[in-house]
């Protein structure tokens, strides 16, 4: 696709590539490196930023907080907050996989991640993921999105603008009110 | 009433681009129609049996005349000359064009306006007594709030896709006129139980119709006002992720709160709530002072009471004048002042539609009589809310004029009925037809003063948008093998006092259900023990036994 | 006799539309093909989802043929089919 290459200065070996993202308003090359549940752990030359699934990250927690790398974690849909909470701390990436986008529970994973555990590391939003929801998972906490393959990255990058005004509070701004009080 | 500011217009304005794009990518093959159908959905724009149909938002039922004008071009303009009130205060339009709806977006922004989660699973329109600021038992007006609440839910980005949809009323006054026993949350603004004169609210929480009727449980007996936001957050957050998503019928919160008991739910909203109640959700007194402020009484004139006059214009000697007093207008908190219901509930018609003219007609009467402001109640009617009574007689005459001056508010042919087959995708029979027939079956005047109050809902499916559990008389349409069938339920209430209907026995087939109506009213009359015992009363004192008697006698 | 036909509501307004046997559609149930077989039924079915410029939500209905002319078997179809409600538009 045009513009994803060159925007990272990460080295991506092309065995692993794949997976574009967009990310502070534009389209990047992914850094991260998605391991199968019964895969072998890379060595760090190879992959050094590592993406597991829950089950993984409970499982082989100790190999991967000692291999190097940073480690993300994917949750899916019916994985809500309080299941990672404890672990945050640890992890460079917290992914969600958006089972269907009607099904809006990831919205509060999010947020909960953010006000409430203290998770400061990249929100990502994958799956079922169209340009019209993209403006409400920013404001939930989310910084980057797998846009659903069959999708128009152009359409999502102009959704992501489609209100300059918001009036309750989220993880972006404070609500109106407390904004149109200071003039 | 609330006017937009720089940012209110923007927002809408913005909302106007965002569904012009979206249109022309349905348009042009970029989006599928299941993609598009909950972004139209959260725009109120529902593929009916005959055309599209768009719902527009009335926040808790209040318009200006230059919105009821608007209304009416609209009706011209884009649609087939005639709108209709919903039960939730809002407006239909049931012919227009897709590639027309983002236009007609354009046309209610510029008044303020717009159809923003008027459907789909978000929050919806959040309703009022229609008689909020102007009612006597009136403790607080709960307009305000109800603004409050309406920014705070306008695109809420973490709960536009919850697990269904979500309804919100507020009360201000002792006499429930909002319902607020049978929606998801229902408000009641009360006094503070510990502090003399500070406010808040009781707070219910799991009412609805549909499948599983259910009266709201009370989570909180008192929340101080300045939690409102966070309080309701708290609650939805709890929904958004426990409430059920695999079974729609199930998705409601009232079955949420049925599967944990009020008690665990309760503990895991405040549990929630103890996280946020002090973040910058707190409402603070400057915000409360501006919304407030719009809501300000208008300036009436000091007048003597008029409550004589207007008993004697009720019982006196010019019968049409002083039967519409009777049923269509209500004592105001002002003096020399009146409240004026107008019925859109003409004999014959279908309830709660309204033409343009008659939509221009009201303006003008709102103008040239009131403060230019007209409200919608969730019975499908309308209220000017500040009528001075010296000028009720030329008010009436106008209505008249206009055809709406049927004098029937609150009484048995102020039905409450649904679009039904005639033009609902969901629906099981009709119930526009049925409604029409009982109307014109009714068609004494003395009698049906004689009724009294007595509330009649009709819904054409389960779905329940007439509201039929809590009519006193309910009728819900069903499918018999391709045959439409009436189930009658009595005993049903909407007020302070709310209750579910309950069926008296075998549906009755189409042509048999406006007798089966008359049956039940006629006896009402010949056994009640005086007139001042209204018929939900004289049903909870004898129950359905009578009536089954007399309606199954045949069979 | 108890026969097939598909319709759907048209994306452009909503209205009521018939598929004829070519594939295209109608606004008249009376033009639209009618068919016992379910092969070709779920063909004009696959056919119609893949029209989404024309055409919303396509579903089957049953109609009873008269004199070779098509009738809804459902009342919620021949409402449908009538083009508007069953009683009289406020006016
Ligand atoms: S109650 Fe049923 S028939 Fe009536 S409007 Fe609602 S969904 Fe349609």
């Amino acid at each position: 696709m045009p513009g994803a290459d060159g925007s990272l200065n990460v080295q991506v070996s092309p065995a692993i590539t794949g997976r574009s993202i967009i990310r502070d308003g534009a389209l990047v090359r992914d850094e991260w490196t998605w391991i199968d549940d019964d895969a072998p752990l890379p060595v760090l030359t190879r992959a050094r930023d590592v993406l597991v699934s829950s089950a993984r990250w409970r499982r082989d927690r100790a190999a991967l907080l000692t291999r190097g790398g940073r480690v993300g974690v994917r949750l899916q849909t019916d994985e809500l907050a309080a299941s990672i909470a404890d672990d945050v701390g640890h992890l460079a990436l917290i992914e969600i996989h958006v089972h269907k986008f009607v099904d809006g529970r990831f919205y509060t994973t999010a947020r909960l991640l953010r006000m409430r555990h203290g998770f400061t590391g990249e929100l990502r939003a994958t799956g079922d993921v169209l340009p019209d929801q993209l403006f409400f998972m920013r404001r939930c906490g989310f910084d980057s999105f797998e846009l659903r393959q069959d999708k128009r990255v152009e359409t999502a990058l102009r959704a992501l603008e489609s209100f300059s005004v918001v009036y309750q509070g989220a993880e972006d701004q404070a609500p109106l009110y407390r904004r149109r009080a200071l003039g | 009433m609330y006017r937009y500011d720089a940012h209110d217009q923007q927002l809408v304005n913005e909302r106007v681009a965002q569904f012009r794009d979206q249109v022309r990518r349905r348009l042009s093959g970029e989006i599928s129609e299941n993609e598009f159908k909950p972004l139209r959905l959260q725009n109120g724009l529902y593929m009916q049996l005959h055309a599209y149909m768009l719902r527009v938002a009335i926040p808790y039922g209040l318009l200006s005349t230059a919105q009821l004008r608007a209304l009416a071009l609209i009706a011209r303009r884009y649609d087939r000359g005639y709108a209709h009130w919903s039960t939730r205060q809002n407006v239909q339009y049931n012919w227009p064009k897709l590639e027309d709806v983002p236009d007609i977006l354009a046309e209610l922004a510029a008044v303020e306006m717009h159809a923003i989660q008027t459907s789909g699973n978000c929050i919806r329109n959040t309703t009022a007594d229609h008689l909020a600021g102007v009612a006597r038992d009136e403790l607080e007006d709960p307009r305000p709030y109800c603004e409050i609440i309406r920014q705070w839910s306008t695109f809420h980005p973490e709960f536009a896709f919850l697990p269904r949809k979500f309804k919100i009323a507020v009360t201000g006054s002792s006499s429930d006129r909002a319902a607020v026993r049978v929606h998801d949350i229902g408000l009641r603004i009360v006094e503070d139980p510990d502090g003399p004169g500070a406010r808040g609210f009781e707070i219910l929480v799991g009412g609805g119709l549909g499948r599983t009727p259910r009266i709201a449980r009370r989570v909180r007996d008192f929340l101080p006002r300045r939690h409102l936001l966070s309080y309701l957050e708290a609650i939805l957050r709890v929904y958004n992720q426990y409430g059920r998503r695999d079974n729609k019928y199930k998705a409601r919160i009232k079955i949420l709160v049925d599967a944990l008991g009020v008690d665990e739910f309760r503990r895991q909203v405040e549990e929630e709530w103890e996280h946020i109640r002090d973040s910058a959700l707190e409402l603070t007194d400057e915000e409360l002072a501006r919304v407030s402020g719009f809501f300000a009484s208008p300036a009436y004139e000091a007048l003597e009471s008029s409550d004589a006059m207007i008993q004697g214009w009720a019982l006196g000697s010019d019968r049409a004048f002083g039967r519409w007093v009777a049923a269509n207008t209500r004592l105001h908190k002002q003096p020399g002042y009146s409240v004026v219901m107008i019925s859109c509930k003409a004999r014959g018609k279908a309830p709660g539609d309204i033409t343009a003219d008659q939509m221009d007609g009201v303006a003008e009467i709102a103008d040239a009589h009131g403060f230019g402001q007209v409200v919608v109640t969730h019975e499908q009617n309308l209220v000017l809310p500040d009528i001075k009574s010296s000028e009720l007689h030329a008010v009436w005459r106008k209505l008249e004029a206009l055809e709406l001056a049927e004098p029937n508010v609150g009484r048995a042919t102020d039905i409450i009925a649904c679009p039904g087959l005639d033009y609902c995708n969901l629906a099981n029979a009709r119930s526009i037809p049925v409604a029409q027939e009982i109307s014109e079956s009714i068609d004494d005047y003395d009698y049906l003063h004689d009724l009294g109050e007595l509330t009649l809902n009709i819904s054409g499916c389960i779905n329940a948008c007439g509201h039929h559990h809590v009519g006193n008389i309910g009728i819900l349409g069903i499918d018999k093998q391709g045959e439409e069938f009436y189930q009658l339920m009595l005993g049903g209430d909407a007020g302070e006092d709310a209750a579910l209907g309950k069926i008296v026995g075998p549906a009755f087939q189409r042509d048999a259900i406006a007798g089966a109506v008359r049956t039940v009213l006629d006896l009402y009359l010949a056994r009640r023990e005086s007139a001042d015992e209204r018929f939900v009363d004289y049903y909870r004192r004898v129950g359905a036994k009578p009536f089954k008697e007399l309606l199954y006698a045949r069979s | 006799m108890t026969q097939q036909m598909v319709t759907g509501a048209a994306t452009a307004d909503g209205r009521p539309i018939y598929m004829k046997r070519d594939h295209t559609w109608t606004d008249r149930l009376a033009d639209g093909h009618v068919t016992l077989d379910q092969d070709e039924l779920a063909r004009m079915l696959q056919s119609a989802r893949g029209d989404e410029f024309v055409v919303c939500d396509p579903y089957v209905i049953e109609v009873l043929v008269d004199r070779a002319r098509p009738q809804p078997a459902s009342l919620r179809e021949k409402i449908r089919a009538s083009g508007g409600p069953t009683i009289a538009i406020a006016s």
